[in-house]
């Protein structure tokens, strides 16, 4: 289709010829009352426990909180609910393979301190941080504003013209940042400034600022990149004032499959390649028939931008509000779905099994604490994410998932085994100490495979050194050749599993003090986001009178023919998409 | 903008027909309302408490919301926003001492 030109991006017209031919539907499986209710009786119900598994959801209609059952059926997890206005059922986890696979790693952390009285029975409408939370805050959001420069089309947050503005203060800010950060026993160490579009703020650079003064070590930035191609000053500032990751929308490999910012990509690179940073993290929100042919296309595209790209953190969508069972079907794709694209769109290099689930990182941050003492521990529900890293062999252009050269499950079952044995020690000697670094060592040559690494990358070496000598200078060589590879699947109100959200670990800070799950903040807008933000907004005309100067199309991004055609013909543009290495074989292929 | 110094008040109570469906249905009833800062039925103890603004919310009309739930004033105190926010951080809610 012709580009989109001469108006505020907002995507419908690319979405509509998207989705003009559906290739691939999901049949939803029929289960009866009875069923449900026999399946329901005799359900586990301990966190954890094997298929079919109780829990309890939200009825998309009423909120009415319901019993749900988590069952399989054709090599598929299904989730089913019984709503005062019927039977619901919507796909959970499209492998029942890799559910158990991953149920394994589940981990549970109890946070010791609280932001309301309500004890959670009402979960999950008793937001939080409430007593029956079970993971500290991993990353917290702060809204810096509800203006935005684009105007998707399925968004309903960002501020229409004449509507109220969404601003918090500095001083709010500082606060939601003290809040998370004094929680206990183990404190936010991790900010996402958000919006909205955070670059519209003029103050961004003193917020950032603020982060790091209130002890934040990861700041990042969500962010369309939009203002960061135009104005390159800022992309400096950003980076000198703390931001280390640009977390950035970038949803396919076209213009149609990435209307937001694919022109303006080559820019925003050119940027931060000049500002040497910050760091980015591609962010492709992932719809079955839209965008899962690109999966592959994108971690390629990531992995020739090593040099800047950090990361490709996929988000499968969270069809939230109102959405009928034959939309469902059409665009719902879940964690294990995205995965076997991408196994299937990278030749086999990056395979099922080369993922892990978040909450083996508490296992890991288990040991670390007896070890060293540092605290932080990212658990989560085993089904919300799951990540691994990739690197990049430039002698052999080959591309190396770590699971391929490192037993990683066997050896977080090996420094498991080695926290339970430091737990039962009262002090950890400063000679005891290296012993047990050097131990660890040697054991883990025997869950590395030197054949399989990729070449010139010294794992040994910086595992020796983070061991033995607690120094970690050598991850900065390890971060160059590694692609970090992410899915954060965000619910909605038919996937919506009440405990995932117990155990969610990226939370929204309001300025009210309460500190909210992300599948809360987001799936019940009436009693969080929206209401809490109406509460603190501006009106209208209030915000007029404080910014005179001020204009709402001022803040609108209009992308002009001119722009577009002078892109298409530049060198940037080439470097950035066309001359490119083909990593995984997919040209040949298609030829 | 909402003012910090804008007085609130809280009503406790106890509650003589509740259970916990009654109590999240109701919950979550009352929380939409932007009149109500905060709110929790616990339908297993049969008590909760309301924080909503007076002036923009009668009282009389938050007891006729809760009619079903048979409601008892068991205390009443003012609040203001300001006080409220300092109440939800983290630091002043241990559940353990540090």
């Amino acid at each position: 289709m012709a580009e989109v030109v001469g108006e505020v991006p907002s995507g419908e017209k690319e979405f509509a010829e998207s989705t003009r031919r559906i290739r691939d539907i999901i049949e939803f499986p029929e289960i009866s009352e009875e069923e449900f209710e026999r399946m329901l009786k005799s359900a586990s119900r301990a966190y954890g426990g094997p298929l079919p598994h109780r829990t309890y959801s939200l009825c998309p209609e009423t909120r009415r909180v319901v019993p749900a059952l988590i069952w399989e059926n054709g090599g598929k997890v299904w989730i089913t609910k019984r709503c005062p206005e019927g039977m619901i059922t919507d796909v959970y986890y499209e492998s029942v393979e890799q559910y158990y696979r991953f149920q394994r790693w589940k981990f549970d952390f109890k946070l010791k301190s609280v932001n309301v009285e309500n004890t959670g029975v009402n979960c999950p409408l008793d937001c939080g941080l409430c007593a029956r939370h079970r993971s500290h805050t991993n990353l917290l959001n702060i809204v810096l504003t509800n203006r935005c420069n684009l105007s998707c089309w399925y968004c309903f947050f960002y501020a229409k013209e004449g509507q109220p503005i969404y601003e918090p203060t500095l001083e709010q800010i500082r606060m939601m940042l003290r809040n998370a950060k004094k929680q206990y026993p183990v404190g936010a160490n991790a900010v996402q400034l958000t919006g909205g579009e955070p670059t519209l703020r003029e103050d961004l650079i003193e917020i950032i600022k603020i982060a790091k003064e209130e002890g934040y070590d990861h700041v990042q930035l969500n962010t369309d990149g939009i203002k960061l191609a135009f104005e390159p000053e800022l992309v400096k500032k950003v980076r000198e004032a703390g931001v280390n990751t640009l977390y950035m929308s970038y949803d396919g490999m076209t213009p149609q499959t990435n209307w937001k910012n694919h022109w303006e990509v080559p820019l925003i690179f050119e940027n931060v390649r000049k500002a040497g940073g910050p760091g980015i993290v591609l962010v492709p929100t992932t719809i079955r028939n839209v965008n899962d042919h690109e999966l592959g296309a994108i971690i390629n595209f990531g992995l020739n931008h090593l040099d800047i790209v950090r990361g490709v953190n996929f988000q499968p969508i969270s069809l939230v509000g109102r959405v009928p069972r034959k939309e469902r079907q059409r665009f719902r794709i879940t964690i294990p779905g995205a995965i076997k694209r991408i196994e299937e769109q990278t030749n086999g290099t990056i395979a099922m099994d080369d993922w892990y689930p978040i909450p083996i990182a508490g296992h890991i941050a288990r040991f670390f604490e007896a070890f060293t003492g540092s605290r932080y521990y990212m658990t989560s529900h085993y089904c919300c994410g799951a990540a691994t890293y990739v690197f990049l062999d430039r002698e052999n252009k080959r591309v190396i998932p770590i699971s391929r050269f490192l037993d990683v499950e066997g050896f977080v079952e090996y420094l498991e085994s080695k926290a339970e044995e430091i737990e039962k020690w009262k002090k950890l000697g400063k000679l005891q100490k290296l012993k047990l670094g050097a131990e660890i060592f040697m054991k883990f040559r025997s869950f590395y495979d030197d054949k399989y690494a990729p070449k010139g990358l010294k794992v040994l070496d910086l595992i020796k050194n983070a061991f033995m000598h607690g120094n970690y200078d050598a991850l900065g060589k390890f971060h160059e050749n590694a692609l970090f590879l992410g899915m954060m699947h965000f619910m909605d109100e038919y996937n919506y599993d009440v405990e995932r959200v117990e155990r969610c670990v990226i939370h929204y800070a309001m300025p009210d003090g309460r500190v909210v799950p992300f599948c809360t903040f987001n799936v019940i807008p009436e009693l969080y986001r929206d209401k809490v933000q109406d509460q603190f907004s501006y009106t209208w005309e209030e915000w007029k009178a404080l910014h005179p100067d001020w204009e709402y199309r001022k803040d609108k991004y209009i992308r002009t023919k001119e722009f577009v055609e002078n892109m298409k013909k530049s060198e940037l543009y080439r470097r950035t998409y066309i001359d490119i290495e083909d990593y995984f074989g997919v040209k040949e292929v298609r030829a | 903008m909402i003012s910090q110094d804008k007085r609130l008040t809280r009503l406790d109570f106890s509650f003589g027909n509740v259970n916990w469906e009654k109590g999240t249905v109701k919950q979550y009833e009352l929380e939409r309302d932007e009149r109500v800062w905060r709110v929790f039925i616990n339908g297993y103890a049969k008590s909760g408490f309301v924080v909503f603004d007076e002036e923009a919310l009668p009282r009389e009309e938050l007891l006729g919301k809760l009619e079903d739930l048979e409601p008892k004033v068991k205390g009443e105190r003012k609040i203001t926003v300001a006080e409220l926010i300092e109440s939800s951080y983290s630091w002043n809610n241990l559940l353990e001492k540090v």
